[in-house]
């Protein structure tokens, strides 16, 4: 059982990836040097925020979304796993679960244009991104947003630095994409986006992620879209109910990017869930907190 | 994936863990001394005036929400600054640090309130029991602090960084030149 020299645990936060990203050590390996470890896993999550952005000019994603429909174009191994667990989580669902919808969201007012990039071609889709051995190419002009999926891989980067580090015990949430060092039990609170339920879910786990989503239809409306970007991949449309979803699974990339495969399709997902060892809980207005289960 | 599911009345969680919507993460002190190891630091309260207010909202589009600043000046030039930002979800205490040239070497959130409608009232009917434990907190104290929730945006932060950045160039880094 290792022991801890420094009294209490550490937390700090930094804001990266347009959220909160804390960082928790409660127990560490003796000869760990916490404050630099946290400072080392923070660092990731900042490399990651760079590697990703949407936004910035100089991101690996907007390298893609310029060139990609010309040639192959090599990015960090980061960006690269992000991007194949993205597709493999694609053809898994059929598309419901799409990292080219940036195109819609552009167009309906949530993203703003990538500069100089070409016009997404309306009908592409996650089955016109190529992983080659030399980087990743566009079959048609697109644009890929990884939002839905690098904050859980950002908590699971950040997590692997800290026990690289000698961290035993201790957490990484990024804007509620929570990754668990340690066998815990971990008691986590799942809170819904709106509103104060009566009653308030917990789980408890050891070792793993937890990822919650929300969609809320009476949010911000622009160009009559709903402008938390919960979208269908399949239909090319947002959704239309709001509900709030918790997605376990052993790895928060999965966790976060599964929480909007249940957003969009619900117990249909249930088969996926299972492929990925994961589990999920769904809350509305009407039932609250329920593990998601299929229709009777 | 091994797990527990319980479900909690709101109540109950409250008490069980009245910090859940406020986390504070380091002292002023405490982020300074991980931004700049082992420098020394000297504090000033700077005053902003009605013409500096309006030549930082011109600069950067951000209208400053208060005219004191909290700045710590370095041997080497360095500048840490202490600022607040109130968004319309939160109440977040950050820290930036700067370089000689004004560059953002590293920004800290020291504290983070958390402010949704409801909860707020929530918040006031929790104060309630403020003091009643006798200092004693409930066991359950600590079992639960990790939250999984929709993501919480930080722009507000970045807003302010834009903000102290016109500031430091219009009000203070002339007077350390």
């Amino acid at each position: 059982m290792p022991s801890s020299f420094a009294p209490g645990p550490l937390e700090r936060a930094q804001p990266w990836l347009g959220t909160r990203v804390a960082i928790r050590v409660d127990r560490w390996w003796p000869g760990c040097d916490v404050q630099a470890a946290v400072s080392e896993a923070f660092n990731e999550v900042a490399t990651i925020h760079h590697l990703m952005s949407f936004r910035a000019a100089d991101s690996d994603v907007a390298r893609l979304n310029r060139s990609a429909h010309r040639r192959a174009v090599p990015i960090d191994r980061r960006t690269m796993a992000v991007i194949q667990a993205a597709q493999m989580l694609s053809h898994a669902c059929d598309g419901v679960f799409d990292v080219t919808l940036a195109g819609r969201w552009v167009a309906a007012g949530l993203l703003p244009p990538p500069a100089g990039s070409p016009p997404a071609d309306p009908t592409a889709s996650y089955r016109d991104v190529q992983v080659e051995d030399d980087g990743v190419r566009f079959l048609k002009p697109l644009w890929i947003d990884l939002g839905g999926i690098a904050k859980g891989f950002a908590a699971d980067s950040a997590a692997r630095v800290l026990r690289l580090h000698g961290v035993w015990e201790g957490r990484v949430d990024a804007g509620g994409d929570l990754v668990t060092i340690g066998p815990g039990p971990h008691r986590i609170v799942l809170r819904a986006g709106a509103g104060s339920p009566d009653t308030a879910a917990v789980v408890e786990i050891g070792e793993g992620a937890v990822a919650t989503s929300s969609h809320r239809v009476d949010v911000r409306r622009r160009n009559g879209l709903a402008a938390i970007a919960h979208w269908h991949g399949q239909q090319r449309m947002p959704l239309s109910s709001s509900c709030s979803v918790s997605v376990l699974a052993t790895e928060g990339l999965h966790a976060d990017a599964l929480t909007k495969v249940v957003l969009a399709s619900g117990s249909a997902a249930l088969p996926l869930l299972a492929h990925y060892g994961a589990v999920a809980y769904r809350h509305d207005e009407l039932g609250g907190w329920r593990p998601l289960q299929a229709r009777a | 994936m091994d797990h527990r599911f319980f479900l909690l009345s709101a109540t109950a969680l409250i008490s069980v863990a009245p910090s859940l919507h406020a986390t504070t993460y380091l002292t002023a002190d405490q982020a300074r001394e991980l931004m700049f190891p082992g420098r020394k630091f000297t504090h000033e309260e700077v005053l902003l005036t009605p013409e500096q207010v309006r030549a930082i909202t011109q600069a950067s589009g951000i209208k400053p929400q208060s005219t004191r600043l909290q700045l710590w000046r370095g041997a080497d030039g360095e500048r840490f600054i202490v600022d607040e930002v109130l968004g319309r979800h939160e109440f977040i205490t950050f820290a930036l640090g700067l370089d000689a040239a004004g560059a953002v070497t590293d920004v800290e959130i020291l504290q983070y309130n958390e402010s949704y409608g409801s909860e707020i009232r929530l918040a006031a009917w929790r104060a309630q029991f403020t003091g009643k434990h006798d200092g004693a907190p409930l066991k359950l104290d600590q079992d639960i602090q990790n939250i999984s929730a929709a993501t919480l945006s930080c722009k507000h932060i970045t807003e302010g960084v834009k903000r102290l950045l016109a500031t430091d160039a219009i009000v203070l880094r002339p007077r350390s030149a």
